[in-house]
C-alpha cells in the first residue's frame, strides 16, 4: 500500500510506448515479406498493392482486433476480479462466455435451417454470441436479485450452475453435430483473430465504448467495494447500482469480442494480477494498466500465433494457454510464499 | 523403311488433331469450364476467374490434392492443406497450410500461388473474402459426394490445368469405365445388403454415419442400403445396433484392428447378422470416402466384397 504513486503516470506511459511498440512489430511481422515501409510504394506497383493488401486488409484489422479484445477480456476480469473480492474470478463465471458458446454451437450446429440465419449470413455467429451473452448475464443478475438486492454470492454459485448447464446444451449440440461442425466448434473453443475484418471491428466497438466508459466511472467505487459492501455504502456509493453496472461493463468487454474471435482463455485472469503486482490495488490505475497489459499480450501471442507454424496458423488461445498458464502458476506460487494474494 | 516417319508424323497429327477437337468440345461445355474468353473460368459459385499458367497451385481439400497427383500435376502444387491425406507423400513434401476450415490469408499469400484450388466448404469465409480480394484468382470446387460430381470435378480440374493432356483424358476415361463396370456389376449382382459404416469405436460404442454423409453415398454407389436413418454421425448403443441390423460393417483400414477386436466383443453386434458372420469389410479411408478418382473403383471393390461376404 506504501507504493511510490508519483511511478505511476511513468508506468502508464511506459505501457503505451510498449503497446505502440508491440502494434507496430506485430503490423510489420508476418507470413508474408511485406514491410510498414512497403507503403510509401505508389499503389499502382505490385509491391505498393501487396503491401495495401496485406497491411490494410488482413494484418490491420486483426492487430486492432487483437488490441480491443485483449484490453476488453483485462478489464472484464479486472472488475469481475474486484467486485467478486475474488483473485480467481473471471468473465466466464458471469455466465457471459459459456452463454456466448452456447450461442455460437447452436448457430455452428443447426445454423442454415433458420432463415434469419442465412439472412445474417457470416454476421450470425457473432450477433448470436452477443445476444447469448447478455441474455446469459441478464437471467443470472435477475436469479440473483432479490427485493432490489443481489447476493454476489448468489451470482457466483448460479454462475457455475449455469456454466455447467449450458455446457451440457453444447454437449447436446456437439452430439447431435456433424464432423465439419464438430471441427468448426473445436477451432471455436481455441479462438483465433484470422477472420477479423473493419466490419467485425465496427460491430465490436460501440459495445466496447460503453465497457470503457462504464469501467472509468467504477474504478473509485470498486477500490470502495474492495473493503466490503457495508463499508461502500457507509462512504457514499450507490452499491447495488455499482453491481449492476460492473456486470454490463463485463457482458459489453466480454460477449461481443468472444463472439466475435471464440474463446481466448487466460488474458482475463492473469493481467489483472500481473498488474496488481506492479501498481498495487488502486483501480484507476489497475484498470488502465490492465487495459494496456492486455492489448500488448494478446497482440504479441496473435503475432506469434500466425507466424509459429505459418503457412498455417496456430489458434491463439493455444498460445494464451500455454503462456499464461506457467504464469499463472508462477504467480499461485509466489503470493502463496509472501502471504499476499 | 524411308517411309516410317512420313508415316508416324502422319498419326501424330491424327493424334493432334483428336485431342484439339477433344479440348474443343471441352471449351463449348456449359458451366462450369472453360468460358470462351482465353484463360477464364466460370467455378462452382459461378465466379468468372482469370487463371494464369497455374505452376504454383495451393490446393485445399483432399479431393482436390488427389485428383491433381492422380492427373501428374504434382509438381505444380507447393502447398496443400492437412485433409491431404493421400498420397502420403503430398503432406509430407509440399508446405500444410493447416485445417482447410481454420485458413490463414497471409500464410497462403506468402507461398505466392498463382492459383488457389479450394473445396467449396472450407473457411472460414472472412479468409476467402480476403483471398479473393488478393491478385491470386481463387477458384472453388464443388464438394458433392456423388457419382456425377466426380466425373464433373476431375473433368473441371483436368481443364483448368490443360485439357489436353492425355493423362486427363486418361483419368476421365478410367473414372467413366470404371462406373460402367459397377453398373454392370450391380445389374448382374442385385443386393439386399444392409451396410453400416463405422467410423471410429467410442468408448467402446461405434460411431455410424447415416445419411448425408459421404460413407451413405459410398455405401449406395456400392448398391447397399445403409440402415442408419438419422442424419450425420451419431455413437449407438448396444440396442440401437442391434435393431438396425446390419448384414455387413464397412470401416476405415487404418483404425479397422480397433474396431473389428470392439465390435466382436460387443454383445449386441454378435445379435447382429454381421456379428454373426463376422462381416466387417476394411477399406482406405480416403479412396473410400473422398469422392476423388479412387471412390469408384473402391465403390467396386465394395459392392464384389459384399456380394463375397457371407
Amino acid at each position: 500500500m506504501t507504493r511510490d504513486i508519483s511511478r505511476t503516470p511513468w508506468l502508464l506511459a511506459l505501457l503505451a510506448a510498449l503497446l505502440v511498440m508491440t502494434a507496430l512489430f506485430a503490423l510489420d511481422t508476418g507470413a508474408t515479406a511485406v514491410h510498414l515501409h512497403d507503403l510509401w510504394h505508389p499503389a499502382t506497383d505490385v509491391t505498393g498493392q501487396a503491401a495495401q493488401l496485406v497491411l490494410r486488409d488482413i494484418r490491420a484489422p486483426r492487430i486492432v482486433m487483437a488490441c480491443l479484445t485483449g484490453a476488453a477480456l483485462a478489464v472484464a476480469g479486472t472488475i469481475m476480479q474486484g467486485l467478486f473480492r475474488n483473485p480467481l474470478a473471471d468473465p466466464g463465471l458471469a455466465g457471459v462466455s459459456s452463454a456466448a458458446a452456447l450461442a455460437t454451437a447452436c448457430i455452428i450446429v443447426l445454423g442454415g435451417s433458420g432463415s434469419w440465419v442465412s439472412w445474417l449470413g457470416r454476421w450470425a455467429i457473432p450477433c448470436a454470441g452477443i445476444a447469448g451473452s447478455f441474455a446469459g448475464m441478464g437471467l443470472l443478475y435477475l436469479f440473483a436479485t432479490r427485493g432490489g438486492v443481489t447476493s454476489m454470492t448468489a451470482m457466483l454459485l448460479a454462475g457455475v450452475a449455469f456454466g455447467a448447464f449450458s455446457g451440457a446444451l453444447t454437449g447436446v449440440l456437439i452430439f447431435r453435430a456433424n464432423d465439419a461442425a464438430l471441427r468448426d466448434l473445436t477451432f471455436w473453443t481455441m479462438g483465433s483473430f484470422s477472420g477479423a475484418t473493419w466490419g467485425g471491428i465496427g460491430l465490436l466497438l460501440p459495445f466496447l465504448l460503453v465497457a470503457g466508459g462504464l469501467a472509468a466511472y467504477l474504478a473509485a467505487p470498486l477500490n470502495a467495494m474492495l473493503l466490503n459492501e457495508h463499508n461502500a455504502h457507509l462512504m457514499g456509493y450507490p452499491v447495488e447500482r455499482i453491481k449492476s453496472l460492473s456486470m454490463l461493463a463485463v457482458a459489453c468487454a466480454t460477449g461481443p469480442a468472444v463472439s466475435l474471435v471464440g474463446a481466448i482463455g487466460f488474458v482475463g485472469v492473469v493481467v489483472p494480477h500481473l498488474v496488481r503486482l506492479v501498481v498495487g490495488p488502486d483501480h484507476r490505475l489497475v484498470l488502465p494498466a490492465s487495459a494496456m497489459l492486455g492489448a500488448i499480450l494478446l497482440t504479441g501471442a496473435d503475432t506469434m500465433a500466425r507466424t509459429l507454424a505459418s503457412p498455417a496458423e496456430v489458434p491463439v488461445g493455444i498460445v494464451t494457454a500455454l503462456l499464461g498458464t506457467p504464469a499463472f502458476v508462477w504467480l499461485l506460487a509466489r503470493s502463496h510464499r509472501t502471504g499476499i494474494a | 523403311m524411308v517411309d516410317e516417319p512420313a508415316g508416324h508424323g502422319r498419326m501424330e497429327m491424327g493424334r493432334r488433331m483428336f485431342a484439339c477437337l477433344l479440348a474443343g468440345s471441352m471449351l463449348t461445355l456449359p458451366r462450369p469450364g472453360w468460358s470462351a474468353e482465353e484463360g477464364t473460368m466460370t467455378d462452382c459459385r459461378g465466379r468468372h476467374v482469370k487463371i494464369g499458367p497455374a505452376r504454383r497451385i495451393a490446393s485445399i481439400g483432399g479431393t482436390i490434392t488427389e485428383t491433381l497427383y492422380a492427373l501428374g500435376a504434382q509438381d505444380r502444387i507447393i502447398a496443400v492443406d492437412i485433409t491431404s491425406t493421400w498420397p502420403e507423400q503430398a503432406l509430407h513434401e509440399k508446405k500444410s497450410v493447416g485445417y482447410m476450415r481454420a485458413l490463414s490469408a497471409e500464410g497462403i499469400l506468402s507461398l505466392q500461388p498463382d492459383l488457389i484450388l479450394a473445396m467449396n466448404d472450407c473457411g472460414p469465409p472472412q479468409v476467402l473474402d480476403q483471398l479473393m480480394a488478393s491478385t491470386v484468382p481463387v477458384v472453388f470446387v464443388d464438394s458433392t459426394p456423388s457419382e456425377n460430381a466426380i466425373v464433373a470435378r476431375t473433368r473441371f480440374l483436368a481443364g483448368l490445368l490443360d485439357a489436353k493432356t492425355a493423362g486427363a483424358q486418361l483419368l476421365c476415361a478410367d473414372i467413366s469405365q470404371h462406373f460402367d463396370m459397377l453398373t454392370r456389376w450391380r445389374a448382374a449382382h442385385p443386393t439386399t445388403k444392409r451396410v453400416l459404416f463405422v467410423m471410429r469405436m467410442s468408448n467402446n460404442r461405434p460411431m455410424v454415419a447415416g445419411t448425408g454423409t459421404a460413407a451413405d453415398a459410398v455405401i449406395r454407389l456400392a448398391g447397399g442400403t445403409n440402415p442408419a436413418a438419422f442424419g450425420g454421425y451419431r455413437i449407438l448403443d448396444q440396442e440401437a445396433l442391434i435393431g438396425l441390423r446390419p448384414d455387413a460393417v464397412l470401416t476405415m483400414e487404418q483404425d479397422a484392428p480397433q474396431v473389428r477386436t470392439a465390435l466382436l466383443g460387443n454383445a449386441g453386434f454378435r445379435l447382429t447378422p454381421a456379428g454373426r458372420n463376422q462381416a466387417i469389410i476394411a477399406m482406405e479411408g480416403e479412396r473410400l470416402l473422398g469422392f476423388g478418382p479412387r471412390t469408384p473403383d473402391a465403390a467396386l471393390e465394395l459392392a464384389r466384397r459384399l456380394d463375397t461376404s457371407t
